[in-house]
C-alpha cells in the first residue's frame, strides 16, 4: 500500500480547503464560489471538491480530497469517500456546538467508518478551549468509537501532516491485527 | 418549496427575473420537464416544473456540477466553462452558467428523451445571457 486516498470533511469554515492547500505538493484543485448563505460570513465556499497530492517522508503518495461542508452537499460526501482508506473530520471549536458538528459527520460516514480509518482534528482551540479534547474523546466513547482527537491549526503544514501520520498509523495498526 | 428552506442573499429582482426565464423555457421548449435557477453555491432561486423534482437538492447538485465543469475546463486549459451536459437514459440534463458580475448563478434544464439537445442548449444559453444582464 503506497498510494492512499484520504478525505477531509467537516463543517463549512472548519478549514478543509486550507488544510489541503497547506500540504499539497501540487497547486490544489479548488471549487470555491462566492458564499450567499445568510447564516455565514464566510466569503467563499467549496461546492464541488478540493483535490491535492502529497508525498510523505516514507515515500507514500497520498491523494487528498476535500468535501463541501454543508449538508445540502451530502451526495458528494459519499461519492468522494469511495475507495478512501481514511477520513479526517475537521471540527471548528468556535461554532455553537462542536460536538454535534462532529456527530453529523460521524453519522454521515457511519457505514464507511466500519472499513475506513478516522481522525478528528479540532481547530480554533486556542481561543475556544471548550469543549476540551477529552470532551470529544468522551463523546466518541459514548458512540463506541475509539479515535484519535488532535488540536490542530490547519494553516500549519506540520499540523496537517500530523493528522495524516495519525491516520496512516491507525491503518497500519489495523493491518497488523 | 418548503417555507423553511434557507434563502440566499441575492440582489432584489433576481428571483423574479430567474422565475420569468424558467417559466418561458418550460413553456416554449419542446420536451422540457423542469427548469431551475440556483446560486453558484447551491441555493434555489426559482423553478418551473412539469415533473416532480426535489428542487433544493437539484440546486446543490447543479452548483457542484457547474463548479466541477469549471475546474475540468481550467485544468485542460480550455477557458471558461459554459455548460455541462449529462445525457441519460431518460433524456438530458444541462447545467448552464449564468455569468453575472454580482451573484454567479446556474440555470439547469431537465428535458425528456424526445427533446432536441441543440434546441435545449440554444434556448438555455439565451435565457442565461438574458439573466446575466437582468
Amino acid at each position: 500500500m503506497n498510494d492512499h486516498k484520504i478525505v477531509f470533511t467537516g463543517t463549512m469554515g472548519a478549514g478543509k480547503t486550507t488544510a489541503i492547500a497547506a500540504i499539497s505538493d501540487t497547486p490544489p484543485v479548488m471549487t470555491d464560489v462566492p458564499n450567499s448563505d445568510p447564516a455565514s460570513g464566510k466569503p467563499m465556499t467549496t461546492v464541488g471538491l478540493d483535490f491535492g497530492q502529497v508525498q510523505l517522508e516514507g515515500g507514500e503518495q497520498v491523494r487528498l480530497f476535500g468535501t463541501p461542508g454543508q449538508e445540502r452537499f451530502d451526495f458528494l460526501w459519499r461519492i468522494l469517500a469511495r475507495n478512501a482508506i481514511g477520513v479526517v473530520v475537521l471540527v471548528d471549536n468556535s461554532r455553537p456546538d462542536p460536538l454535534a458538528d462532529m456527530a453529523t459527520y460521524l453519522d454521515a460516514f457511519r457505514a464507511e467508518l466500519d472499513v475506513m480509518a478516522c481522525v478528528i482534528g479540532v481547530g480554533r482551540t486556542e481561543q475556544h478551549a471548550r469543549p476540551s479534547i477529552d470532551d470529544f474523546v468522551d463523546a466518541l466513547s459514548a458512540r463506541g468509537l475509539v479515535l484519535p482527537v488532535l488540536a490542530v491549526d490547519v494553516r500549519r503544514r506540520d499540523d496537517v501532516l500530523m493528522l495524516l501520520d495519525t491516520l496512516l498509523a491507525q491503518i497500519e495498526a489495523n493491518h497488523a491485527e | 418549496m418548503q417555507s423553511d428552506a434557507p434563502r440566499a442573499h441575492v440582489p432584489p429582482g433576481l428571483r423574479a427575473a430567474a422565475q420569468a426565464q424558467a417559466d418561458a423555457l418550460l413553456r416554449e421548449v419542446a420536451g422540457m420537464r423542469a427548469v431551475l435557477a440556483a446560486t453558484a453555491d447551491g441555493f434555489e432561486l426559482a423553478a418551473a416544473l412539469a415533473a416532480s423534482v426535489d428542487t433544493a437538492r437539484l440546486a446543490a447538485l447543479s452548483s457542484s456540477i457547474a463548479a466541477i465543469g469549471e475546474v475540468v475546463s481550467a485544468e485542460a486549459g480550455m477557458g471558461d466553462s459554459r455548460s455541462v451536459i449529462v445525457e441519460t437514459a431518460g433524456g438530458l440534463v444541462v447545467v448552464q452558467r449564468v455569468p453575472r458580475g454580482d451573484v454567479s448563478c446556474v440555470l439547469t434544464a431537465l428535458a425528456s428523451a424526445d427533446a432536441l439537445l441543440g434546441q435545449v442548449k440554444f434556448q438555455l444559453a439565451a435565457a442565461a445571457s438574458a439573466l446575466a444582464k437582468a
